[in-house]
This record gives C-alpha cells, structure tokens and sequence, in this order.
C-alpha cells in the first residue's frame, strides 16, 4: 500500500492517464479512503481542465508581414557582402583601381605587341565613352565589368524602410563628392537591380546595389558604364528619369514588367535640394518596349513631362 | 514540396520556403509565447524572435527531431531567456520558501475541500487563471504551457525543454499543485469579487 506522499507523486500521471492499469488501480482504491488526496486530485484536474478551456489566441494582423521583412532583413545580413561597410567602399574602389589599370596596361603591352601604332588611338578612346570604335567599346566594357566585380556589390533589403536606405545611398554618395568632373552626375553610382529569383516578385523589396567605379584618371564617372552600354547596343533607349521618393516603387514596377533591370541606375539628382524629396535616375530600356513604358507611366502619373536634353530623353513625374 | 526539400532550400536562404515551414506553427508559437510571457507584444516580438533565430540556425537543425519540435524549443528558450533577464519577476513555487514573522519557514498547503475554480465567474477565469500560470517560475511555467494548454505529450516536452521524460513528469505535478496554490491565495481577493 502506497503512502499519501507517494500518491501525490501519481496524481499528475493518473490526470494525464500515463500510469499502468496496475498503479492506476491503487490510486483509485487509495482516493476512496483518503479524503486529503481525493481532494488534491480534484483540485489538480479542475486546473487542468482550466488550462484546457484557453483557447488559442489568432496571429496578430500585422505578425507574418513583420516577420516577412525581418527574414528578408536576415537574409540580407546573411550575405557575406552585407558586411563589407560602407566606409570600406573608398578602400575596396582603390584596390579595384589599381587592379584595373594593370589590367589595361597589360592589354595596351600587348596591343602594342602585335598592333604597333594603334597604341594612342585606343587609349585616347577609352577616356572618351562616346567614340564607337568597335575595339575600344569592348576594351572598356570589359574594364568597366572588371571594376565592378572588384569593388563589390552591397545588397542591402529595403522592403520596410526606404528611408534608412536612402540614407545609406546618401552616405555612398557622400564618398565620391566632388571628385568627378561631371556636373550632372558627379556622384558616383548607385543601382536598383531587378529582384532575385529566389526572394520573388515580392511588391516590398527592392535590392539596392552600391555601384563605385573608377576610370583611368582616378575620378568616379558613373556615366562611363551608361555610354558604353548605349554605344554599343544602338536598339537601347537611355532614359534618365526625375520624381519623388515615395513614386520610385511604382516606376521601378513599370520597368520590371518590361524586364528593365540590371543597367537601371539611380543617380542623386545634384540639383535636388532634399535628397529624401527627390531623385534621378537612368534607365535603359529597349526600343520595342519604350512606348509601352511611357504609356504605362502616362497611365500612372498625370503630370508626367517628357523632354530631350543633349539628346538624352528626360521623363519627370513630379 | 515536401517538409524535408523545403528545409533544403530554406537551408539555402530562401524566405518563401522558410516561410511555408513554418506555416503551420506559427499561431503555435505565438500562443506559447503568449501564455509564457502573458502580454500580446511580448509575445508578437519574442515568436517573431524565435523564427527568426530559427532562420539563422538553420544548418544547425541536422533533422534529429521533428522541425516543428525544434521551433517549439526555441521558443521557449527565447522566452526562457527574456524572461530570466527580467528583472523584478514574480516567482511563486512550492518549493520556495517565504518569511513569516521574519522566520523563513516552507511554504504550507493549505488544505480545501472547494478548488478555487468554483470560485471564479466563467467569465473571469482565463484572466485569473493566465495571471496565476505568468507568475509562476519559469521552469513551471513552461510545462504547464506545453502540456496543460498547448496539450505536448511528455515525450514532445522532453525534447522541447530538452529534460528527461521522467523531470518532466515531476515537475509538472510539482508546477499543478503549485498552480493550485496560487489560485488559492487569491481566494480572498476572488471571495469578495466572485462569491455571492
């Protein structure tokens, strides 16, 4: 015969039937004589009835899009190229720089190898985008990607807050300040790319791309890789477009209907007093999708005003 | 996609598939959360924690126990240790002592026939009974959530808290009467609301 000490011990189990029948027949001989486990017993299953009758509580509104932001935040974080820092940026853009030139020197030796003369041509070529000699837009295309693939990318998730990552552009901007001899776009570059395969084609999220890039003379021209571009695929439209902050999302919605990304760069319009107001930005779009694109952008925008400016299309939506 | 390439690919990083996961845990988690931490933001930011340390752990989930067993213990340990580092909780356990007349003496049962249950409104009853389960320890608490209101089976909660069968056993019948004891010092207070 079990103790009451021994009994209370059991009460949990017999509550939750884990006993064996044999224990579980001793417990219940025992509460038919002992009134003071009896009562424990009771008092113990009307808890555990109590607990049972709470009901779940549903998911607050607001949880799975929270938590959508702080996994895409996270997967950002988990990015090894999220921790090179902005204030690594001007290190890493020397290192490709000085990568760059060696590598162009080395092309120019061996130009000079088997293409004896042509050695000016082709440099005074690179240092100017718009010449559309077939060897140098090839010879600087291809140092354009090799300073890009050296300086990094910095992907940051923007999908919640577009301000904090406006700010981080800011502070990009800031780097190249006053170091180029473009007036228009003296800022060096910075880029929203199309949205990767595996996040989706999820409204929210947009990934800024840090772009800094150095040309032979040691001064950032972000136009370079732009120029290039346009010279040598002559089917492209370079647009440079102008608006508010908060109309961004929807224009770059337009451009990946019409699989507009990648070379979509997004420029600090200098002129602008607030940087957090207003921005301007290039884009390249194929010429068999241009009208589609402005007429949905007319569809979106009322006040929607499209000029040419030194033979560049210029959209403002403001 | 079944459970295991899903995890596959949210081992990869993918969001989407994370997300389906846990899918089916998720009002779980929070709920746990919830009775663990006994306030609606508590619970919305530390379940919110939990995936998200889930996320980042990822590759540490090797697939010993079910996933949704995994997600279960770390929230608990997410709200374990929030709410160890609170200071100024209460703790009410039978087996703490307290100060009488400045002696420090165990802590007595009081023996009544009548469970305090059959002194609360119907009404009032998940509130008393939620603030009688949030000011136990935290180890009680914890078995009491995952058996008596989220219905884990022993062996479910040995893995979730990560203790033998047989601690878990124990502790629940220790964490239940001490339960009981706490609705019971609330008697005087419920008497004067509830009895007529």
């Amino acid at each position: 015969m079990k103790k009451c000490s021994e009994i209370m011990e059991l009460i949990g189990l017999y509550i939750d039937n884990e006993l064996d029948a044999d224990l579980r027949a001793e417990f219940d001989e025992h509460i038919k004589v002992c009134e003071n486990c009896k009562n424990e017993y009771t008092e113990q299953l009307e808890i555990v009835k109590l607990c049972n009758s709470i009901e779940e509580e549903e998911l607050p509104e607001v949880f799975k899009e929270q938590l959508h932001e702080k996994l895409l935040k996270e997967k950002q974080r988990k990015n090894p190229l999220f921790f090179i820092k902005r204030r690594n940026v001007r290190i890493i853009s020397s290192i490709a720089a000085v990568i760059l030139i060696a590598f162009i020197a080395r092309d120019f030796i061996m130009r000079d190898n088997y293409e004896s003369g042509i050695k000016s041509e082709s440099a005074k070529s690179f240092f100017s985008p718009s010449t559309k000699g077939a060897d140098t837009n090839d010879l600087s295309l291809r140092a354009t990607t090799e300073a890009d693939n050296m300086s990094g990318d910095v992907s940051i998730a923007s999908g919640y807050d577009f301000g904090n990552e406006l700010e981080e552009i800011y502070g990009a901007l800031e780097i190249s300040e006053g170091t180029s001899e473009e007036k228009e776009f003296d800022e060096g570059t910075v880029s929203i790319g199309g949205i990767p395969e595996d996040v989706g084609n999820d409204e929210q999220e947009y990934l800024i791309r840090e772009n800094m890039s150095k040309d032979l003379r040691g001064e950032y021209n972000p136009l370079m890789q732009i120029e290039n571009i346009t010279a040598s695929e002559q089917d492209v439209v370079s647009v440079y477009m102008n608006m508010k902050v908060e109309d961004i999302k929807k224009v770059i919605d337009i451009a990946n209907n019409y699989s507009i990304k990648l070379d979509s760069y997004i420029y600090n319009d200098a002129k602008a007093k607030n940087l957090y107001e207003n921005y301007s930005f290039s884009l390249n779009v194929e010429k068999h999708n241009y009208n589609l694109f402005i007429e949905e952008l007319k569809s979106l925008f009322e006040d929607i005003d499209i000029s040419k400016v030194d033979g560049k299309i210029l959209i403002n939506l403001e | 996609m079944n459970e295991k390439e899903l995890i596959k690919k949210a081992k990869s990083g993918c969001v989407e598939a994370f997300e389906e996961l846990i899918s089916e845990s998720q009002k779980k988690v929070f709920n746990i959360a919830l009775k663990m931490m006994g306030n609606y933001d508590d619970a919305n930011e530390l379940a919110q924690e939990a995936f998200i340390k889930a996320y980042r752990s990822l590759h540490k989930f090797k697939g010993d126990s079910l996933f949704s067993t995994w997600i279960y213990r770390i929230t608990t340990n997410v709200c374990l240790d929030e709410l160890r580092k609170r200071k100024n909780k209460k703790v009410i356990s039978l087996d703490q002592s307290m100060e009488y007349n400045g002696e420090e003496v165990e802590r007595q049962i009081e023996d009544e026939a009548i469970g305090p249950e059959k002194l609360l409104e119907k009404k009032e009853t998940k509130k008393v009974i939620e603030e009688a389960i949030n000011s136990l320890s935290v180890d009680y608490k914890t078995v009491i959530v995952l058996r008596d209101i989220q219905n884990f089976s022993y062996e479910q909660i040995a893995k979730i808290t990560n203790c033998p069968e047989g601690t878990v056993k124990s502790r629940l019948n220790r964490a239940r009467h001490a339960l009981k004891e706490i609705l019971k010092g609330k008697k005087e207070l419920l008497d004067e609301k509830f009895v007529k």
